[in-house]
């Protein structure tokens, strides 16, 4: 999924990225490594925002991100993903890594014109299709990228705990 | 994990053209998955499947 992911995020170097559901901090570590390549200039490198609901989980990521020498590129932040995260909006992309029964509105209106989302919609375990939303001039053109299974976002745009 | 195993899985989804950019198999090179799991299932690093790391979670499969 990281693989077919980060595909369909057309990432660059330079781009500012929001991660709903850090996890072990991996996919994150590989966004970084894409969107701020230690071989590019340090004020080039874009940055990784990645929210985590389940506080032991944000440290357990915020460990392994540092240990891998990501630290200074992610960002782990410990909360509701379902809200987005406001502070360091917009974002040129933004990806879920969890299935959300519909895209909440905050991930859509934190996205910077121009930019991807990636988000996998759907029920509790079932028929969850990876969806990709392209925001151009204010609208929002979405594309069906095939069926995935994904852990629920829970959250209170998201399924309820 | 052997480092073998994980460049033996970035081959195989070369080949079956999951994996297309340079930047994305640059990354994936360079970002092995065994280090972000937890020891009792590091063994399992260049398996293409998730894997769980506590809390009812799991760390995603590289592909699948």
């Amino acid at each position: 999924m990281v693989c077919i992911m980060d595909e369909a995020l057309e990432l660059e170097v330079g781009h500012r990225v929001l991660e709903i559901g850090a996890g072990s901090g991996w996919h994150a570590s590989t966004i970084a490594e894409i969107v701020a390549p230690a071989g590019a200039k340090r004020e080039e490198w874009g940055h990784v925002y990645t929210v985590e609901r389940v506080p032991e989980l944000a440290e357990f990521a915020r460990r392994n991100v540092e240990r891998a020498g990501y630290g200074n590129r992610v960002a782990v932040i410990c909360g509701d993903g379902s809200l987005g995260h406001l502070e360091k909006a917009p974002y040129d992309r933004v990806l879920v890594t969890a299935a959300a029964p519909e895209i909440p509105k905050p991930l859509i209106e934190q996205l910077e014109n121009g930019g991807i989302l990636v988000i996998p919609v759907g029920g509790l375990h079932l028929y969850q299709t990876l969806v990709r939303v392209r925001k151009k001039d204010g609208k929002v053109f979405e594309e069906n990228l095939g069926g995935v299974a994904f852990v629920p976002l829970i959250g209170k745009l998201g399924f309820k705990p | 994990m052997e480092k073998q195993a994980w460049e033996g899985l970035i081959q195989r989804l070369i080949r079956e053209g999951i994996l297309r950019s340079p930047r994305v198999i640059k990354a994936l090179r360079r970002v092995p998955r065994n280090s972000f799991l937890p020891e009792r299932v590091e063994a399992h690093a260049a398996m293409d499947s998730p894997l769980p790391i506590g809390f009812g979670q799991t760390i995603s499969a590289p592909l699948s």
